[in-house]
């Protein structure tokens, strides 16, 4: 679950902003939201939030369990966990081929070698990219790049997928696949949280959305899409 | 931990990714630790000689034609600095020194008188009071010169404490700038490693597991430059033992036939170089892994 509540962030730096203002989300586990907004509205602060990267100015921040306006510097590893990140820049390791770039994910979390050889193999299969494991990044097109990133997110089988833009580097005509990829994860029982600026998917897949304008929350409502159900 | 062979791995690895400045950091650090080792060397051989020379705290004290032996042999004996006498007498002073340059010996016989006094030969028992011994025999009526190997033992002492200077110094000085080029090594291995970094932040690993092959890097380095010293100053400590065996005849007088040989002190020395390479790797790394990682 994450939940934020009476959230203010905001920054020193460049003469003092407000880049959250008073916000409350709650999300349940296993949802699919949505996260719109125009550029500075607030969408990569809550990111940031919601992954720890900066601490409330005030409010609290609940994602998976751990209170992260108060949590201690060294357990923040440790939450860190619990999540998967997928990024618009894919942030793959160039050096590291298909299979690799998966199972990093796991070797850096200190699982055992048995599950790396079963759970790899599975999320690639999931993301359809079995035939590509031994494949290096620069031989992949956007989209096969994208999820690869998405098999990294999910390899270690997070509670919680924050997705920032993911379609924002790719062919438009893969975005929907892309977001489906996602759809498919999201029936496993793992919540997602999308982050796009692309108005045409959103409609389409309908769904929960909260759209952020200033810093605040100014929608927060379910919305039908024709492919809603897919 | 299952990561332990990985991490060591990622930390080899990156020695060779950053090839050209873990070059750099491996001659400064083995130069550093050669210079550092060498100068040790000079200290422990200058104790050895000066111990050598300490066992050998015999005095000459040369006596005037007639001077009475006896009496002096008395006022010696009564010195509570003396510990043993022994006499030589002219002819036995002669053949000694006729044995000692053989090859010049014809010029010794074609001497019409023999040019060496008698002599005694004291050894006494506290060289630190060698100046006040030589004084003390000097001004005893009948004495003709006094003799002492104070002058060689001081010089051996200067030069004992001139390279505990220059060590010091050396430790010091190239022990802070091996610090920071490992130090500068390890930043460009964190630029070159930082989008690595950033997804093992985002995936949660630990400040532990981030920091770990940026160690094994700086120890790596730190224990190359330690067998390359290793094998330096084996080259150069051996070479320089055969220049005083050769000439051993010379320098054994001056107390150098005891000096230490390198097979005496080999794994020792070995163990020595690898370990202070290894920590002063380890040094520098934490300096910029602390620095340089925010995690």
């Amino acid at each position: 679950m994450v939940e934020l509540k009476n959230v203010d962030v905001h920054f020193k730096d460049g003469g003092g902003v407000d880049a959250l203002n008073g916000v409350n989300i709650r999300i349940e586990d296993g949802e699919f939201v949505f996260i719109v907004g125009d550029s500075g509205a607030g969408k990569s602060t809550l990111l940031k939030l919601l992954t720890r990267e900066i601490a409330p100015t005030s409010g609290r921040v609940f994602v998976n369990g751990y209170n992260l306006a108060k949590i201690k510097s060294k357990k923040i590893p440790y939450f860190r966990r619990s999540i998967g990140m997928i990024f618009q820049d894919f942030r793959l390791i160039p050096d590291l081929n298909v299979y690799d770039n998966v199972a990093f994910v796991l070797r850096v979390t200190n699982k055992p070698k048995r599950t790396i050889r079963h759970r790899v193999p599975y999320v690639l299969n999931l993301v359809k990219l079995t035939d590509r494991a031994k494949a290096y990044p620069d031989k992949l097109s956007g989209g096969e790049k994208q999820r690869v990133a998405i098999a990294r997110a999910f390899a270690s089988d997070p509670g919680l997928i924050i997705a920032d833009e993911p379609t924002a580097n790719i062919d438009p005509a893969l975005s929907y696949d892309i977001v489906k990829l996602l759809k498919e994860i999201n029936k496993c029982g793992t919540t997602v949280i999308m982050v796009t600026h692309e108005h045409s998917l959103v409609e389409y897949f309908g769904g929960r959305i909260i759209s952020l304008k200033s810093g605040e929350v100014v929608f927060d409502d379910y919305i039908g899409g024709a492919g809603e159900d897919e | 931990m299952n990561n332990i062979s990985y991490l060591i791995k990622q930390g080899i690895a990156s020695v060779w990714k950053n090839r050209f400045m873990s070059f750099a950091s491996l001659c400064i650090l083995t130069v550093s630790l050669l210079l550092v080792g060498l100068s040790a060397l000079v200290m422990l051989d200058c104790g050895i000689i000066l111990d050598s020379v300490s066992d050998k705290n015999e005095i000459s004290v040369y006596m005037e034609d007639g001077a009475d032996i006896e009496h002096i042999k008395d006022v010696l004996n009564s010195n509570t600095l003396v510990e043993s006498i022994s006499y030589i007498s002219p002819e036995e002073g002669l053949a000694e020194m006729m044995e000692q340059y053989k090859e010049q010996s014809s010029l010794f016989e074609s001497l019409p008188y023999n040019p060496v006094p008698p002599t005694y030969m004291v050894t006494i028992n506290d060289l630190d009071k060698i100046d006040t011994a030589v004084e003390q025999f000097s001004a005893i009526e009948g004495v003709y010169k006094v003799n002492a190997p104070m002058d060689f033992a001081g010089f051996i002492r200067d030069i004992r404490t001139t390279f505990t200077v220059i060590g010091i110094v050396l430790i010091a000085a190239l022990g802070t700038v091996s610090i920071i080029i490992i130090s500068n090594t390890t930043r460009l291995s964190v630029f070159a490693r930082r989008k690595e970094i950033s997804i093992m932040r985002i995936v949660g690993a630990t400040n532990a597991f981030i920091k770990t092959p940026f160690f094994v890097e700086g120890m790596f380095i730190g224990l190359l430059s330690g067998v390359f010293s290793w094998l330096l100053t084996k080259f150069i400590y051996e070479g320089l033992f055969s220049v005083f065996s050769e000439n051993l005849g010379m320098w054994s007088a001056l107390g150098m036939s005891s000096i230490l040989q390198f097979s005496d002190f080999c794994w020792y020395a070995l163990a020595a170089y690898c370990v202070a390479g290894a920590f002063l790797g380890a040094i520098g790394t934490v300096f910029s892994t602390g620095k340089y990682l925010k995690v």
